[in-house]
């Protein structure tokens, strides 16, 4: 019996008009998607062979990862480059700095943003009409006149919606990565094969989610208008306004300096320590030496306080936006995915951590006051990205099982409305 | 009649699910994030004066010591910003960014008109033409003596009315609040631009029930046109003003990076040990060398032993005069203008080609304006960014601003290190017990456009967003015309 529901959405389905819409959209924004953020990080590869550093530069900086493609996330800031400076300063690089304002208006249209925004809306416009349109048509009471229980028609319903979504969306990624490997600059090892898997496997988890939200509207509205109005405003709360509302509120939990404060005090030490070279009377070239190893190393011992009394802050506020986020199955997937691809605020302290490390054995070497620029062979900055293992056991595990946690939550709301509909 | 029709249109709406829905979800929002954002403004404020203050005082203990230690250009956050937040988020180019906003952007007043309320303008319009031949009140409608011209407009004028009252009951309360709340300090000025933003607003959200109208006056049954209309709107909301810059990176690549980073290779390359530029200036020292020691002989020979660190002590401004500094001071004049013979062409060179990068980038910018502003959405969060002082437009303000401050600064500090002994600027040593008046110092201050400048620099785009307005009616006009009403 099972069968035959699902064989009748699909088919209902494939008939509709909605079907053709959202399909041809859906297609064509992933296909151009994937396009797009193709040829962005051609470019930052470009960039980055153009700027990898030699020896004798005390430059850090990574490759972009060709999974940025699929979830941008902070990838084009983590691979500017970061020159460690007198004093142990880092500074990022300005070449790599995007001439191009208008991006920062704007957000990155990657296949991330495709799936958490558009998908997350097709997925409710599949399901808004559900059961409430059925309703209208009278077709409702029509099936569950037979020997159809509620929980099969539940069941074969939200199985052959959902695969009539997702089916197609799937092909177009599909289509899009089996062109992207074709790129001979597009390099993916099993690493990333993985990664692009699990992904993908989280956007299943995602648009379940909203896809079940959308029955459950469906199944406590009795006008399939009445259930979409609910479905977009919700929609739009899950997507958009918790993440984003979330974000300042954390801040204002989390006590932390600006960046702005952060640079003005790093002035006053460095202005500080260089003055304070005046009144040691130094009178022969070795003192001058010797004066500027030492002071050297106080401005970077105070920088070191100054930013590891703020990575904690910062790490803090991080984890505070994290957890009031995470109400939105929408922040919860976002997570997952930069974190898997690499992208996300994970790598991003991994990878400051990391360049942290690098000015460490930068600093002692010998820096030319003359030039402004350490002398000699320099260590060479070698990153690896979190593997796939530490990533799903520091947070992909949780934020999944939230996305678990949102799927049950939501289907069992909508098996419960369902049971109790009024189907005449 | 026409009277009828917009009362009709306005009371149906206001009896409808989605009427209620609407105004609790945007004044809930707008409330909740006002109040949000009025907190996070007012922590920005004051962090400002903070660090005004910290800087200050660095400034007061060091700056009659150096006359190089010029201010670092703070900026006071703009009025508005609590409403438009446009491009004053923090920046990402320090090591220490905070990343957190790139991945979930701050929600304002302009996000709950650009999405939230746009949303709701189709939501409201999408069955008014197709949802009434549903119900079969439409013929009803037609077969009294009223043409359709006057259906239509009425139902927009009606329409619109209904759909504007949570727009203006959120703007209410967002002004209530921010008029008490004590760290919010709007000036009239600030009030009138948030007066024409909100008249902005009015436009932009009309626009999206115009578009409603549209689809529904093409569409035979309300289930296609609200996925029309749904459709259309991702496309302009979602995708175009997304799209925009990238397309536009496609259509005018930049070379310039590649071409800077050549040139400073080249460079690199040319001063090392053996390289054409550092082979080139050799053979020029080589020269000088033996013009000297032709013309000097011993003294010239005795100069050139002394190791490079210690040549100072007999020949540096502060050793005691005799002929050998003389010399010195001459040779090492006649060593730079060398260099800076050599090396002159190769910086201006490289100067240029950095001017050009800055000038693509620019071109690139303007397109991908240009392009985002196909979409009335980029119209909107352009010329809300623009009239609130948070657009691209104060941005480079700021920039001008800033470069000429630097100049001032510059100057000021060199004249005022002339004043005393041109020795100073080489040696710090002595600048402690004979410290400069810096009382006259430029300050940095950036002081917001007139408003006038600012609602003319968005009137383009209120041109545009017009424009949209009329072709939309115009088309809901022709279909409906042509529409079946039985």
């Amino acid at each position: 019996m099972i069968g035959t529901v699902v064989q009748k959405e699909i088919l209902e389905n494939i008939h509709s008009f909605k079907f053709l819409v959202i399909t041809l959209l859906s297609v064509i924004l992933v296909l151009t998607s994937i396009f797009v953020m193709y040829r962005d990080y051609q470019l930052r590869v470009e960039n980055y062979e153009v700027l990898r550093p030699d020896s004798s530069q005390p430059v850090a900086i990574i490759q972009p990862t060709p999974l940025s493609i699929f979830a941008k996330g902070l990838d084009e800031n983590m691979g500017r480059s970061y020159e460690v400076q007198f004093g142990g300063q880092i500074n990022v690089g300005s070449k790599q700095q995007s001439v191009n304002k208008i991006f920062r208006l704007f957000t990155t249209p990657d296949l991330l943003y495709v799936i958490k925004v558009v998908m997350a809306l097709c997925a409710m416009l599949f399901a808004f009409s559900a059961v409430s349109g059925e309703k209208e048509a009278g077709t409702l009471r029509l099936v569950l006149s037979n020997r159809v229980g509620r929980t099969v028609l539940l069941t074969g319903k939200w199985i052959g919606s959902f695969a009539s979504l997702v089916v197609p969306f799937l092909l177009a990624v599909l289509l899009g990565v089996i062109l992207l490997t074709v790129s001979p600059q597009v390099q993916m090892n099993n690493q990333d094969w993985l990664r692009l898997g699990l992904f993908l496997l989280g956007t299943l988890f995602y648009l379940a989610v909203f896809f079940s939200l959308g029955l459950f509207i469906s199944a406590i509205s009795h006008r399939s208008a009445s259930s979409l109005v609910v479905s977009l405003f919700l929609w739009a709360v899950l997507v958009f306004v918790i993440p984003n509302l979330g974000n300042i509120l954390a801040r204002q939990l989390v006590e932390i300096p600006s960046v702005q404060r952060l640079e003005v005090k790093r002035q006053q030490i460095w202005i500080k320590e260089v003055f304070e070279l005046n009144n040691m009377g130094l009178r022969s070239w070795e003192d001058v030496q010797e004066a500027i190893k030492k002071v050297t190393s106080t401005i970077n011992s105070e920088n070191d306080r100054l930013i590891s009394d703020y990575r904690g802050r910062f790490n803090r506020l991080v984890t505070a936006t994290k957890n009031i986020t995470r109400f939105s199955p929408t922040a919860a997937f976002t997570f997952l995915s930069t974190d898997l691809a690499g992208t996300g605020l994970l790598e991003e302290r991994r990878l400051k951590q990391a360049v942290l490390q690098y000015k460490n054995l930068v600093v002692d070497k010998p820096f030319d006051i003359q030039t402004a620029s350490y002398k000699g062979e320099l260590p060479i900055f070698s990153y690896q990205r979190n593997p796939v293992r530490e990533v799903l056991n520091a947070e992909g595990f949780t934020n999944l099982l939230v996305l678990i946690l949102f799927n049950i939550v939501a289907f069992s709301a909508a098996y419960v409305a369902l049971l109790r509909y009024d189907v005449r | 009649m026409f009277r009828s029709i917009i009362i009709k249109e306005f009371f149906d709406n206001l009896l409808n699910l989605r009427f209620s829905v609407g105004l609790l979800v945007s004044v809930l929002l707008t409330v909740a994030c006002v109040i949000i954002q009025a907190r996070a403004h007012n922590q920005r404020t004051q962090d400002y004066y903070t660090d005004v203050r910290l800087q200050e005082e660095n400034i007061e203990k060091y700056g009659p010591i150096s006359p190089f230690f010029i201010e670092r250009p703070l900026l006071k956050p703009a009025a508005l910003s609590l409403v438009a937040t446009g491009l004053t988020a923090d920046s990402y180019d320090t090591f220490d960014a905070n990343f957190v906003p790139q991945v979930f952007p701050f929600i304002d007043l302009v996000f709950i008109v650009s999405i939230i309320l746009s949303l709701l303008g189709l939501l409201f319009s999408y069955d008014s033409i197709c949802g009434e031949k549903e119900n079969g009140t439409l013929k009803l409608v037609c077969s009294n003596s009223l043409s359709r011209a006057t259906v239509l407009f009425g139902k927009l004028l009606g329409g619109t009315a209904s759909l504007l009252i949570p727009f203006l009951l959120s703007i209410l309360c967002a002004a209530i609040y921010i008029s008490l709340d004590p760290g919010v300090m709007w000036q009239p000025v600030d009030w009138a631009a948030f007066g024409a933003l909100t008249v902005a607003s009015m436009l932009f959200i009309s626009l999206f029930y115009l578009l409603g109208m549209m689809v529904s006056a093409l569409s035979k049954s309300s289930s296609i046109s609200i996925l029309t209309a749904i459709l259309l709107w991702v496309v302009i909301v979602l995708v175009i003003p997304n799209l925009g810059p990238y397309v536009s990176t496609e259509l005018y690549p930049i070379e310039s990076l590649k071409k800077v980073e050549k040139e400073y290779n080249k460079y690199m390359k040319g001063m090392e040990e053996g390289g054409e530029i550092k082979k080139q200036m050799d053979e020029l020292y080589a020269e000088l060398d033996r013009k000297y020691e032709q013309e000097y002989g011993d003294m010239f020979r005795e100069y050139i032993a002394i190791p490079r660190a210690d040549r100072l002590k007999t020949t540096g401004m502060e050793a005691p005069d005799s002929d050998i500094k003389e010399m010195g001071l001459i040779y090492r004049q006649e060593a730079r203008a060398i260099s800076s013979k050599v090396m002159g062409p190769i910086w201006v060179n490289m100067r240029k080609i950095s001017a050009q990068l800055k000038i693509e980038g620019e071109r690139q910018t303007e397109v991908a304006k240009n392009i985002a502003a196909i979409s009335p959405y980029a119209d909107y969060i352009y010329l809300s960014a623009d009239l609130a002082g948070t657009g691209m437009r104060s941005r480079e303000n700021i920039k001008r601003v800033t470069s000429e401050y630097f100049t001032l600064a510059g100057t000021f500090s060199r004249e005022k290190s002339a004043e005393k002994d041109s020795k100073r600027i080489s040696d710090w040593r002595n600048i402690k017990d004979d410290p400069l008046d810096i009382s006259g110092r430029p300050r940095f201050s950036y002081v917001e456009e007139p408003l006038r400048n600012r609602v003319a620099a968005s009137l383009p785009y209120l041109g545009v967003l017009m424009l949209y307005g009329v072709l939309f009616f115009a088309v809901a006009f022709i279909g409906f015309i042509h529409y079946d009403v039985r």
